[in-house]
């Protein structure tokens, strides 16, 4: 067993219920620090619900989350975002009529944002934090590429660079996990070469934990150090890509019995 | 360095112009036209302020006139005259009835109340979305009107508080319109308001990001209602008369097409539509009269609306500032160039206007 305090993320017996659809049972999970581990499966497995309950997004109906050491399985999003948890989603959601930088800077608020009162009396900390949330969010922006958009309307971008803010907004909150929903969805060939160098750059200097929800195999594949599949809301396998690859199960999973295995 | 200068001039300078307009104004206007330019620094308080809540956090509130409310009639009270109110509202209790307050007090009280009343109100409804929210707050409007109506002993019931010393001028309605443009500025320009806007684009996003939804909103919420509570207070002692029926949704209606026809998030489009809406009803007032067509500005003034939802949807200033004074802004961070992109988006349409 590895140390207790290398564990940065436990799942234990997850289930979230819709009415009487039950999109996740028995659900584990355990993230060590650094590891970039991918989610698969196929569609309606489950894997959004896993982030949605993780990041606090939905309340689970079983089962309990522990993060850095602490319970979270009833905190809210803005209370596990402010423990260091942060994530993008599978349809971008950008705020879509600020600009790209404010779209970042926003991310920043958290950690350096000023009060009300800061604010409106234009104390000293309002400059100091001003400028903190400022060179951040350069620093955030030129890491990704985007600073000739910087001053662009979020919507008004090329969908792939929409993914790069999205992720850069997501790594302004100082984050030490990070849930990636598809980052590479509907990117063409160079855009997912790209980012999938992103992500590895981010994962190294950054010191983060990511897990990873992706249908590109050639993202999961080249990116993930292990992969953990599930299907129809169960655990299916946890292995490394070259396991998960030749795992029956997983092929079944995706491409359904062969008929003579079937009838076996 | 320029740059930093003339940003550092450009709001007192702006200032100092407003002052010397309204000396210039109350030595050579009639009291008929200054009560019109109160009323429409009143409008702009209003509209400034509706334009946090309904604009920056996106929350669709209609309750605007119950604020109002609230702080009129905590201010108007307040400065009734002793012996007044031993006629008109005998059943005060004793401690109420002796004081008389002078106006600035009376009006930090009123909006301090407005901001209690947005608080209590705001915990059990701001879950709400868009129509959701709608409703409840214009059902929180009526509330406030049947509370009042029924509260005698303090408000006299439908009959309303007349006869209240005309305290407000047009240095007071300016002052704090002035002072509630700085704040909400200041509050837009700012982290927090970024937040705030983060909210009105995209809940789950802004929550992921680590921004407390309930707090913020509430926050918006109270904030516009203070200034709300304020402008109630103005109203009342430049009315000086106080009615149930005065705060009306009728009232609730025209303050938000003053958010809508100005852009949801500029405080300048709020400001400019305030200004606009007022003056045309008002200008239109003399034509009903000699054409016997009442209602004309009303009519006139939907149909205005229903064009800006037609052919400009995001309203005359959409979310932004006048790209001279963003400019200048940025100018100060030293980047010059880029300010220009910031007029591209749909928020832009500054050009079209001026």
């Amino acid at each position: 067993m590895a140390t207790e305090d290398a564990l940065l993320l436990e799942v234990e017996g997850l289930g979230k219920q819709f009415g009487g659809v039950r999109a996740l049972e028995g659900y584990n999970l355990t993230l060590k620090e650094g590891e970039l581990m991918g989610l698969i499966g196929p569609n309606g497995a489950g894997k959004t619900t896993v982030f949605n309950l993780i990041t606090g997004v939905l309340r689970p109906t079983k089962g309990h989350i522990f993060f850095r050491g602490k319970d979270i399985t009833h905190s809210r999003p803005d209370q596990n975002a402010a423990l260091g948890m942060a994530r993008t989603f599978q349809n971008i959601r950008l705020f879509n009529q600020l600009s790209v930088i404010d779209n970042v800077k926003a991310g920043v608020h958290m950690r350096h944002g000023a009060g009300l009162w800061a604010t409106v009396l234009n104390l000293p900390n309002l400059r100091r934090s001003e400028q903190a949330i400022e060179e951040r969010a350069l620093e955030i922006l030129s890491t990704f590429g985007l600073m000739d958009y910087k001053e662009e309307l979020a919507e008004n971008l090329p969908y792939g660079d929409q993914r790069k803010v999205e992720l850069g907004r997501a790594l302004a909150t100082a984050p030490k996990l990070l849930l990636l929903d598809e980052p590479a969805a509907g990117m063409n060939p160079q855009e997912t070469g790209e980012i999938i160098r992103l992500i590895s750059r981010i994962h190294q200097e950054h010191d983060l934990t990511i897990l990873l929800i992706e249908h590109d195999m050639k993202v999961i594949m080249g990116a993930c150090e292990s992969i953990q599949v599930i299907d129809r809301g169960e655990v299916l396998c946890l292995g490394t890509p070259e396991e998960i690859q030749n795992d029956h199960r997983v092929i079944e999973a995706y491409l359904g019995k062969s008929k003579g295995e079937g009838h076996a | 360095m320029m740059g930093w200068n003339r940003l550092r001039w450009f709001f007192p300078m702006l200032i100092l112009a407003g002052a010397i307009l309204v000396f210039v104004l109350r030595s050579t206007m009639n009291d008929y036209v200054l009560s019109i330019v109160c009323f429409t620094g009143i409008n702009i308080i209003l509209a400034v302020s509706l334009n946090v809540t309904n604009g920056f956090t996106g929350l669709f509130s209609l309750g605007h006139p119950a604020f109002m409310a609230v702080g009129g009639y905590v201010a108007a009270i307040l400065t009734f005259p002793v012996a007044r109110k031993a006629m008109l509202l005998p059943a005060l209790p004793a401690w109420l009835a002796a004081q008389q307050w002078s106006l600035l007090p009376a009006l930090i009280l009123g909006g301090l109340g407005a901001t209690f009343a947005a608080f209590r109100v705001g915990f059990s409804v701001l879950r709400l979305k868009g129509h959701y929210l709608a409703v409840a707050t214009l059902g929180f409007l009526i509330i406030l009107q049947v509370l009042i109506t029924n509260l005698e002993s303090y408000t006299r019931g439908p009959l309303g508080l007349n006869g209240l010393p005309m305290l407000t001028n047009l240095w007071w309605v300016y002052v704090w319109a002035v002072i509630t443009i700085y704040v909400c500025w200041k509050v837009k320009h700012s982290s927090l308001g970024r937040s705030m806007l983060a909210i009105r684009e995209n809940e789950i996003a802004a929550e992921c990001l680590g921004i407390p939804l309930a707090r913020t909103r509430i926050m918006s919420f109270a904030l516009g209602a203070f200034f709300a509570g304020v402008a109630g207070g103005l109203w009342a002692h430049l009315v000086t008369a106080i009615t149930p029926t005065t705060f009306s949704v009728i009232m609730a209606f025209n303050l938000v097409v003053m958010v809508v026809v100005g852009g949801s998030g500029s405080i300048t489009g709020a400001a400019f539509a305030a200004v606009m809406l007022t003056v045309v009803v008002e200008v239109l007032r003399p034509l009903e009269e000699s054409l016997e067509a009442y209602g004309i500005s009303e009519v006139i003034v939907a149909i205005g609306l229903l064009l800006i939802l037609l052919y400009r949807p995001q309203g005359l200033f959409g979310s932004q500032e006048p790209a001279f004074v963003v400019r200048q802004r940025q100018r100060v961070s030293g980047e010059v160039g880029r300010a220009s992109s910031y007029q591209n988006g749909k928020g832009g349409g500054i050009k079209s206007i001026f």
